[in-house]
């Protein structure tokens, strides 16, 4: 879906067990590398409200994708999904929770 | 060179403390805050800042800290910066804030010197922009910046940063005192930097909007709870 004339993500999130949880916009087929915009947010126990601006000051493709990957104009003309993650780089028990998402205009 | 040595040994008794001094203050009772830990701007810096510093906008209240912005005039707007007169070099600086949430605004929690523009300028920064909803982490090295942006909910929070010669990281605390690290650099700062903090708004240049984005007017307060530096 087209979603360019949003200017802003606004996300319910949170993690009892980690702190930052990432957000990835996906075009269809979903990029395996995970080289698309990608943001940070960082979380705690309680559900709350993050609002992210829909611009290349909060979603960069990873520094590791090394200038290559889905830009944000492309993520935006059609995206396909949003995925929230935990990187979860410790052992252990690890959990997120999304409440609701929506695009603001 | 028995002068000179005496002279030396004098001049370093007096020299201002270039380490972490474990540093602390509450800011409790009224007022203007302790001016013998800090200097209070009374000044405007100019582009980007769409704001003056004022005596006015910087108070004590409720065991807080409040830096306001004042646009009753809007325009002549008034926001607050304090800086301790101590520099420091490593050591861990934490607070307890609640930023402020006006747009195209930043509260900020951050240690700089030199000039900006000039390799003179370092800088370890904890900035909220975005009407307090993204956090900004920022190093300057010699002038040259390495920056990651979060999103971040509004309210109080407890949040800091740890030096050492060979890096530095951020970390948030949680309300049962947990750590939690978000982002570490390796880098090698080692110029004596004073605390500072402060809340402003941009004026709508297109640099300013780049970066705190756009001002539509209003004013508000952050507050700080306490600030700690420890070795």
């Amino acid at each position: 879906m087209d979603v360019s004339g949003f200017t802003k993500l606004r996300l319910h999130l949170a993690s009892t067990t980690d702190g930052t949880l990432t957000i990835k916009l996906q075009p269809s087929p979903v990029a395996p590398d995970g080289c698309v915009p990608t943001a940070q947010a960082l979380v705690n126990g309680t559900l709350s409200e993050f609002v992210l601006n829909l611009d290349t000051a909060t979603f960069a493709v990873p520094s590791y994708c090394a200038g290559s990957g889905t830009t944000l104009q492309q993520a935006l003309a059609g995206l396909y999904t949003i995925d929230v993650i935990n990187d979860a780089s410790a052992a252990g028990t690890h959990d997120l929770v999304v409440g609701s998402a929506s695009l603001v205009p | 060179m028995r002068q000179t040595l005496a002279a030396l040994a004098l001049a370093a008794s007096f020299a201002p403390a270039a380490h972490a001094t474990n540093f602390f203050d509450g800011f409790d009772g009224s007022g203007g805050p302790n001016g013998a830990n800090w200097e209070t701007a009374n000044w405007a810096n100019g582009d980007i800042f769409g704001c003056t510093f004022a005596y006015s906008e910087v108070w004590l209240s409720g065991g807080n800290l409040v830096l306001n912005v004042n646009s009753s005039v809007p325009s002549n707007v008034k926001c607050g910066e304090i800086r301790t007169w101590q520099s420091f070099t490593y050591g861990k600086f934490v607070t307890r804030l609640q930023p402020g949430t006006i747009a195209g605004a930043d509260t900020s929690f951050f240690l700089y010197t030199g000039t900006a523009g000039t390799p003179s300028h370092y800088e370890i920064d904890i900035e909220f922009i975005n009407s307090g909803r993204t956090l900004h982490t920022n190093v300057w090295n010699a002038d040259v910046q390495n920056y990651q942006q979060f999103a971040v909910s509004t309210g109080w929070r407890t949040i800091g940063f740890e030096w050492r010669s060979n890096y530095v990281r951020w970390f948030s605390v949680s309300d049962s005192g947990v750590e939690t690290e978000f982002r570490r650099v390796y880098t090698n700062v080692g110029a004596p930097m004073r605390l500072m903090l402060n809340h402003w708004v941009g004026n709508n240049s297109a640099r300013a909007k780049g970066f705190v984005g756009q001002y539509y007017g209003g004013g508000g307060s952050a507050y700080y709870d306490w600030v700690k530096v420890s070795d």
